[in-house]
């Protein structure tokens, strides 16, 4: 049986601890989970603190709520959610709100694990998937 | 095993697996209070262990200010400080 984490919310919100790995650089964050977006987003800023050529990114243009054609750097990372290591893509881009609002979205994340949001509890349960 | 607590320490953070695997806590998730909150909003909170060390506006000032306070890097967690009262869409 795999482990399960429980999560309290944080600021009535649901968000996860990760880590982003680059070379040896590692970068333990707390963003939103957010089961509404396609991929996961970050200000740019960390981008450059784990060592990342910006340039490097492939360029990629998103729809949101509130914008169109947000211009975003994609990586491709090794995260690692309680000793469980994947790689994903992870998006960074240069809006001044992201750096105090970043994102875990779908995409190399949510097929990885069984994810049980409780409202009521103000929980949220992480199981990998075997 | 079933009722036996194994408890394993990874460098910052306590990993506690209790009845056979079936719940696992570990990253400490902070708990935000008003006054923190009303100070720090739109920074950035350098978590240790579940409590906030340091604050910073960038990254850099984040980690530099935890290393001050005599905090390594792989030991902090970047916890966003939300701006109070405010909802997202």
């Amino acid at each position: 049986m795999s482990p399960t984490f429980s999560f309290p919310y944080y600021q009535n919100r649901p968000h996860v601890p990760i880590v982003l790995e680059y070379g040896n650089r590692r970068q333990r964050a707390l963003p939103l989970l957010d089961s509404g977006a396609d991929y996961s987003l970050f200000h740019k800023q960390f981008a450059l603190d784990l060592g990342l050529t910006w340039s490097e990114g492939e360029q990629r243009s998103f729809d949101t709520a509130y914008t169109t054609n947000l211009a975003v750097r994609e990586f491709q990372l090794s995260l690692d959610l309680e000793g469980s290591r994947f790689p994903a893509p992870v998006c960074f881009a240069e809006i001044p709100d992201l750096f105090h609002r970043p994102l875990l979205g779908r995409a190399g994340i949510f097929d990885k694990f069984r994810i049980t949001f409780s409202e009521q509890e103000q929980l949220v349960e992480i199981e990998p998937i075997n | 095993m079933i009722g036996t607590a194994i408890h394993l320490a990874r460098s910052t953070r306590q990993v506690y697996y209790e009845e056979a695997f079936i719940l696992t806590h570990m990253t400490k998730i902070p708990v935000l209070t008003d006054a923190i909150q009303t100070k720090h909003a739109g920074e950035q909170g350098a978590v240790v262990n579940g409590k906030f060390v340091a604050f910073g506006k960038s990254l850099q000032e984040l980690y530099a200010k935890a290393k001050a306070k005599g905090y390594k890097r792989d030991q902090v967690m970047i916890v966003p400080i939300p701006r109070p009262n405010v909802s997202y869409i």
